[in-house]
């Protein structure tokens, strides 16, 4: 099969049906970074995310199997609904455990990070740092403080700083692009 | 999955890029509908994913970085958190060098000093570039005190007691912040009970405590029940402001 007909959905759609265990794993292996950050946008809860990933990949391979995905060209959009679905689905499930059942046993392991997590944290936080050192403006600083940290909306630190929207975008585009680099640096180094 | 140049049916790069939509995704500010069209994008589209846990990452590592409100804040709205800070820790230098009279306690204080000093030095700087009239000497000493919600003050007066003390220093007010969505930066207001103005508004600095903290001059209060309201200090969406009242003595309470 040439290489365009495997990254074609309908294609993989069909291989699926057709019993390919092959496709499966491309099925989950091409989505499964979308479908999680879908999971991601509606819980926000790491643990959960993992359950609901493989849920999800479970239920999206049972109706491809069995033919029920109708138009095979919108499988990205048939696993970014059913994924929305499922943690919403979730999220009132575990509202109302909340108030009518036993407590969540979740809720009971410590939300301390470990030892690897604050290593971690404080490697990232250093290039963080670094980042907003390569920042001479205090103005930059408060605009990825206020934005990022604070939450504040766009329009009210532009108003507030005498900015243009333009001049706005430039700082956290240019503080993101650094992030990225450096951070793709430092995992190079740890790498190699 | 989609190639990155690959045209785009729901949504353009353009307009994901100016109306900020990955920022705004991982913030969870985006409206249902505009959430459901970015992820039907971003499911097909690799840039826009490793934006968003660019993103995201950096967000989360911003915030564990020990980025701080004031080192975030400009240097003039800085100096009071400065002058709170070092204060504050001259205040507790202070409290040790009663209990424990040791060479290494007395060396903390003589550099906290020299801390203070030169925050108050920022702090007139920063006065001298804002009114041309004369400076007041600022005291290196502070007093901190916090203050509670109450709902009826009664007829002995407010409930929160300040004592004025002897000679100039820092009445250092801690107090919660607002509750609600909004999440800073805020502005305490001093008044008489009366809606006589104390001294300018000042910035609600974040303390160590989660609390907010403001400071004002001691001599610029004299006995009596006073306000102290704190509101949002920038213009959008805002919270409704919280008053504090307190009755300023002359003495310390006993």
């Amino acid at each position: 099969m040439p290489a365009e007909d495997r990254r074609d959905p309908e294609s993989l759609v069909r291989r699926i049906r057709e019993g390919d265990p092959a496709a499966e794993e491309e099925l989950v292996c091409r989505y499964r970074r979308p479908v999680a950050l879908v999971l991601w946008g509606a819980r926000r809860d790491p643990p959960a995310i993992d359950d609901l990933l493989q849920e999800t990949f479970r239920i999206a391979i049972e109706k491809v199997r069995a033919g029920d995905l109708r138009q095979p060209d919108r499988l990205s959009g048939f696993l970014c609904s059913l994924a929305r679905n499922l943690a919403v689905g979730h999220f009132r499930k575990i509202a109302a455990r909340r108030i009518t059942g036993p407590p969540d046993e979740r809720a009971l392991v410590s939300p301390e990070p470990s030892a690897l997590e604050n290593l971690l944290r404080s490697e990232r936080a250093a290039i963080v740092r670094r980042v907003l050192s390569e920042m001479r403006s205090e103005r930059d600083h408060q605009i990825l403080f206020r934005f990022y940290l604070q939450e504040q909306e766009k329009a009210e630190i532009c108003r507030d700083l005498g900015l243009t929207s333009l001049h706005f975008n430039r700082v956290l585009f240019r503080a993101r692009e650094r992030y990225r680099a450096l951070y793709e640096e430092a995992e190079r180094k740890a790498a190699g | 999955m989609r190639p990155d140049d690959a045209p785009l049916t729901t949504m353009e790069h353009q307009e994901i890029d100016t109306e900020l939509f990955a920022e705004r995704y991982v913030a969870g500010e985006l409206a249902p509908e505009e959430q459901a069209r970015f992820e039907e994008h971003f499911f097909d589209c690799a840039k826009c994913m490793e934006t968003i846990e660019i993103v995201r990452r950096f967000r989360d590592d911003l915030s564990g970085a020990g980025v701080s409100v004031a080192s975030s804040m400009p240097l003039r709205s800085r100096v009071p958190t400065l002058l709170l800070a070092a204060s504050l820790l001259l205040a507790a230098a202070g409290a040790a060098y009663f209990y424990r009279e040791d060479r290494d306690t007395r060396r903390e204080l003589a550099a906290l000093q020299g801390t203070s000093a030169k925050a108050v030095q920022h702090d007139r700087e920063a006065r001298s570039s804002e009114t041309a009239g004369p400076l007041r000497e600022a005291p290196l000493a502070a007093t901190v005190f916090t203050l509670n919600l109450t709902r009826n003050a009664g007829s002995s007066g407010p409930d929160n007691r300040v004592s004025l003390g002897a000679g100039p220093h820092w009445l250092v007010f801690l107090f919660d912040e607002p509750e609600g969505r909004y999440s800073g930066p805020y502005r305490a207001r001093l008044a008489t009970t009366d809606g006589r103005p104390v001294g300018p508004p000042v910035d609600a600095a974040s303390s160590s405590s989660g609390m907010l903290a403001a400071s004002f001059l001691s001599t610029d209060l004299a006995p009596g029940d006073y306000a102290l309201t704190v509101e949002t200090a920038s213009s959008g969406e805002p919270a409704p402001p919280v008053t504090y009242r307190f009755r300023a003595v002359a003495d310390r309470v006993r």
